[in-house]
C-alpha cells in the first residue's frame, strides 16, 4: 500500500506566522505603552499616534498572534484526533497565505487611519470580506477533515474548534454588516444603542470564541499529550462545553454598564457573567487536576510550566470577569487601566503561555529532534511570568487609583479632584512599569525565536508523518448506544445543535433592540449632524480619538459634577458608528460642546500641553494642513439616508457648498482672534464643528413637556 | 418617567421560559453525562490524544 502523510507543512507555515506576528504585536504594545507614558513617542506622525497604532496592536495580537496559533494546532491535532489527512492541501494554502494577506492589509490600513472604530473590528469592508472568505474556506477544510475520518468518536477538543468556527462566522457577519461609502469608508447599518449592544455582543464574544473556546479545545488536546496522561474527568469537559456555548454569549453588555443601554440588558449581561464563574472554573479545575501525580514533571519540563502558568491565568481572568461584571465594581473599574490590566492577564497569560507551551511541545516534534535548549525555554517562562505580574500588579493599582480618584466627591457635593490630568500625573509613573513588564515579555519572545532558530538549524526540517493504517471502524462493532453517537458522534448534528445554543442568546438580546424607537424619550427630537459636523466626526473616528475618550455619561454623582447629566439613548441615535468608547485616558466628552471656544480647541489639538499641562494627549498638527473632501459629503450623508436619518434631498445636494459656508464662519471667527493660519478648508474646523456639537444632539419637540 | 420606561422589560413569561429552557437543558447534561454505561465510553474518549504512534522528538535535556 502507498504511504499516506499527515499535512505537518501547513503546521509549520502557521507556527511561524505565529512566531513573527507575536513579536510584532508585542513590539507595538511596547511602543503604545510608551506613548502613554511619555506623549513624545507618538513622533509628531499621523501614522505612529497612539489612536492609530492601539487598533493595530490589539488586532494583531488577536488575529495574527493568536489567529495563527489557533490554526496552526487545530490542523495539528484534528489531523491526528481524525486519523486522517486534511482534506485539501489547496485549501490549507489558500487559509493560510488568505490570512496572512488580510494580516498585511490591517498592518497598512490601521495606521493610515483607515477604520471603522468598532474595537477588534476595525478594519473595513473589503477586508471584512476577504476574511469573511478565508473563514469559509477554513470552515470546509475542517469540516471535509471530519468527514473524511477514521475515528468515530469525536474528542471533546474538536467539540471546541466546532463552536469556535459557527460561532466566529455568525459573529463577524452580523457585526459587520455596513453600508459602503467609498472604498476605504462604510458606515454600519447598526446606530447608536443597537450598535454599541451588537458591537459588544461581537466584542465580547471574540474573546469567548476567539480567545477562548479554540484555546481550551487545544489545551484538551495538548495539555494531556504534554503530561502523558488522559484528562482529569471527560465528564466535567462535556459540561463545561455546553454551559460555556450557552451562557458565553449572553455576557457581552457587561461592557455597557451604566450606560445608556436599556437597563434589562445590562442586568442580563450581570447575571450570564457571574454564571460563567462556574464552568470556566470548571475547565480550569479540569485541566489542572490532568496533572494529578504528575506535578513533578512541571518542575522539569519548560513546555508543562507553560501550560500549567497559562491554566491558572485562564482561571484568574475568568474570576476577574465576573467580578469586574457587576455594577457596583465597574462602577468604579470600567472605563480605567483595570480592564486592560484584566485583558492582559488573559491575553499574555492564557492565550500566550498556551501558545508558547504549543510551540515548544510543536516545533521538535515537527523536526525530529529536541529543543535546542530547555535552560532557555525555562528562562523564556519566568521572564514571561515576572513581565505578565508587572503588568497586571501595575495596571490594578493605576486602575483602581484613577477610578477611586474620579468618583471621589467631597463633603460639600464638590469634587475632590476637578482636574482629570490631575489623576493622570498620579499613574503616570505605572505606565513606565508597565512598559517595562512589556519588555520583558518581549525579551522572552526574543528567547524563544533564538531557541528555535537553533533547533532549525540542527535538524533535517520539517519531516511529515506517516498515517497510520486504518479504516474506520464498523458502527456496529462499536460499544457505545445510539444516543451516544447521535448526540455526541455526528459533526452536522452536533454543529446544528451549537448553532442553536448561540443563537439563542443572540437573538433574545440583540433584537428588542431592532425596535431601538421605543426606548427614545418621546418628546425628544433627535439632530441629524449637519455635513461639516460629519466630516468632522470622521477625522475623529479615523484619528481614533475612542481610545482615550468616551462619549458616555454614567449616572453616577461624580460623572454629573464632571460632565454633566447622564447621557440618554435619543443623543446617539443617529451615530453611526457609535463612539461611546470603554477607555478614559483622557476625559468623557459627551457634552463638550460649548464648553470651550473654538480657540481653545485649535490650540489644543496643535499643543495638547498649551492649554492643559501635562496632558498625555499628542499633538495633531495635520490636521491645519489636511483638507476637508467637501465633494464626497453628499454621498456620505445620502448613505446615512438611506440608513434612516431623515435628511432632505435638499440638504444632501447642498451639503458641499453648506459645509464651505459653515467652516467658513469658524474660520473667520478664529481669524478675528488672531489666528494667522488659513483654515477654512482644513480638516481642523471641521473636528472643531462636530466637537462644539456633542452634548447638542436633541431638542425637545414642540409641543412637548 | 424616561428611567422606568427605559428597565421596563415588558416580557417576564419569556424570563421564566428562559429560565426553564436553562435549568432543563443544565439538568439534562447532567443526567446524561452520568448514564449508564458512559464511564466506558469516557475512558476510551479520553485516551484519543494519546496515541502510541507518535514519532519522536521532544523535549529533553
Amino acid at each position: 500500500m502507498q504511504k499516506k502523510y499527515y499535512d505537518d507543512k501547513i503546521v509549520h507555515q502557521f507556527l511561524s506566522a505565529t512566531m513573527l506576528w507575536a513579536g510584532v504585536a508585542f513590539l507595538l504594545g511596547i511602543v503604545i505603552a510608551t506613548q502613554l507614558a511619555d506623549w513624545r513617542f507618538n513622533f509628531g506622525l499621523s501614522w505612529l499616534t497612539f489612536g492609530r497604532l492601539r487598533p493595530l496592536h490589539t488586532n494583531a495580537a488577536i488575529f495574527a498572534f493568536a489567529g495563527n496559533a489557533i490554526f496552526a494546532g487545530i490542523y495539528y491535532s484534528t489531523q491526528r484526533l481524525c486519523k486522517t489527512r486534511l482534506f485539501s492541501d489547496l485549501l490549507s494554502q489558500l487559509h493560510f497565505w488568505g490570512w496572512q494577506l488580510i494580516i498585511v492589509a490591517a498592518a497598512i490600513t490601521l495606521p493610515l487611519g483607515i477604520s471603522q472604530s468598532k474595537e477588534y473590528a476595525e478594519l473595513e469592508w473589503p477586508i471584512d470580506i476577504a476574511i469573511t472568505v478565508v473563514w469559509v474556506i477554513f470552515a470546509v477544510n475542517f469540516f471535509g477533515t471530519l468527514i473524511r475520518r477514521k475515528e468515530r468518536h469525536m474528542y471533546v477538543a474538536i467539540w471546541f474548534y466546532i463552536a469556535t468556527i459557527v460561532t466566529v462566522a455568525v459573529l463577524h457577519i452580523v457585526n459587520s454588516l455596513e453600508v459602503p461609502v467609498s472604498w476605504f469608508q462604510s458606515y454600519p447599518i447598526y446606530a447608536g444603542a443597537q450598535d454599541a449592544l451588537v458591537q459588544w455582543w461581537y466584542g465580547h464574544n471574540a474573546v469567548a470564541f476567539f480567545l477562548t473556546t479554540p484555546f481550551l479545545g487545544l489545551m484538551y488536546y495538548f495539555l494531556p499529550k504534554a503530561a502523558d496522561r488522559p484528562v482529569y474527568s471527560y465528564r466535567l469537559s462535556i459540561i463545561h462545553f455546553w454551559a460555556l456555548v450557552f451562557i458565553y454569549i449572553w455576557a457581552g453588555p457587561h461592557h455597557l454598564l451604566y450606560t445608556a443601554l436599556p437597563e434589562w440588558a445590562q442586568s442580563v449581561g450581570m447575571v450570564f457573567s457571574l454564571m460563567l464563574w462556574a464552568p470556566s472554573w470548571g475547565g480550569m479545575i479540569n485541566g489542572l487536576l490532568t496533572l494529578r501525580g504528575a506535578w513533578d514533571k512541571v518542575r522539569q519540563d519548560p513546555i508543562l510550566k507553560f501550560m500549567v502558568a497559562a491554566v491558572t491565568f485562564y482561571g484568574m481572568s475568568t474570576f476577574e470577569g465576573p467580578l469586574l461584571s457587576i455594577k457596583s465594581v465597574s462602577e468604579l473599574a470600567h472605563y480605567t487601566d483595570w480592564i486592560v490590566g484584566h485583558v492582559h492577564g488573559g491575553a499574555l497569560g492564557w492565550n500566550g503561555f498556551m501558545t508558547f507551551g504549543m510551540i515548544y511541545f510543536l516545533v521538535p516534534k515537527l523536526l525530529r529532534t529536541n529543543l535546542y535548549s530547555v535552560k532557555m525555554a525555562t528562562l523564556h517562562f519566568w521572564l514571561g511570568f515576572v513581565g505578565i505580574a508587572l503588568y497586571m500588579i501595575s495596571m490594578w493599582v493605576s486602575g483602581i487609583s484613577q477610578g477611586l480618584m474620579l468618583n471621589a466627591v467631597t463633603e460639600d457635593g464638590q469634587l475632590a479632584y476637578p482636574d482629570f490630568v490631575e489623576t493622570v500625573m498620579t499613574i503616570l509613573p505605572l505606565y513606565w512599569v508597565r512598559m517595562i513588564g512589556g519588555l520583558m515579555y518581549f525579551a522572552g519572545w526574543i528567547l524563544m525565536i533564538v531557541n528555535v532558530m537553533k533547533t532549525y538549524r540542527a535538524s533535517q526540517g520539517v519531516q511529515e508523518e506517516e498515517l497510520p493504517q486504518m479504516s474506520l471502524p464498523d458502527v456496529k462493532d462499536q460499544k457505545e448506544g445510539k444516543g451516544h453517537r447521535w448526540l455526541e458522534g455526528l459533526p452536522i448534528t452536533f454543529t446544528v445543535l451549537t448553532t442553536l445554543a448561540i443563537l439563542v442568546g443572540s437573538v433574545i438580546e440583540i433584537w428588542p433592540t431592532f425596535t431601538g424607537q421605543s426606548y427614545v424619550d418621546a418628546n425628544d427630537e433627535t439632530l441629524p449632524y449637519t455635513a461639516l459636523e460629519v466630516a468632522g466626526r470622521d477625522v475623529y473616528v479615523r484619528e481614533g480619538c475612542y481610545n482615550c475618550h468616551s462619549q458616555m455619561i454614567r449616572p453616577i454623582v461624580a460623572e454629573s459634577l464632571r460632565y454633566g447629566p447622564p447621557s440618554t439613548i435619543a443623543e446617539s441615535l443617529y451615530d453611526r458608528p457609535f463612539q461611546w468608547g470603554s477607555k478614559r485616558t483622557g476625559p468623557d466628552l459627551a457634552r463638550v460642546g460649548g464648553k470651550y471656544p473654538d480657540l481653545w480647541h485649535l490650540r489644543h489639538m496643535l499643543d495638547p500641553r498649551a492649554v492643559t499641562p501635562n496632558s498625555l494627549m499628542p499633538k495633531y498638527p495635520w490636521l491645519v494642513k489636511k483638507k476637508v473632501d467637501f465633494s464626497g459629503l453628499p454621498r456620505r450623508l445620502q448613505v446615512m439616508k438611506n440608513l434612516g436619518v431623515p435628511y432632505s434631498q435638499e440638504e444632501i445636494d447642498r451639503a458641499a457648498e453648506q459645509a464651505q459656508a459653515d467652516a467658513r464662519v469658524i474660520a473667520e471667527n478664529l481669524q478675528k482672534e488672531g489666528v494667522s493660519l488659513k483654515l477654512e478648508k482644513s480638516e481642523m474646523v471641521a473636528l472643531i464643528a462636530y466637537l462644539q456639537r456633542l452634548g447638542h444632539n436633541t431638542k425637545k419637540k414642540e409641543g412637548g413637556q | 418617567m424616561k428611567q422606568e420606561f427605559l428597565s421596563f422589560f415588558p416580557h417576564t413569561d419569556m424570563t421564566a421560559l428562559g429560565l426553564m429552557i436553562f435549568l432543563f437543558i443544565f439538568i439534562g447534561v447532567l443526567f446524561w453525562v452520568f448514564r449508564k454505561g458512559s464511564s466506558e465510553i469516557y475512558q476510551q474518549l479520553s485516551q484519543q490524544p494519546l496515541g502510541k504512534s507518535e514519532r519522536e522528538g521532544g523535549v529533553h535535556e
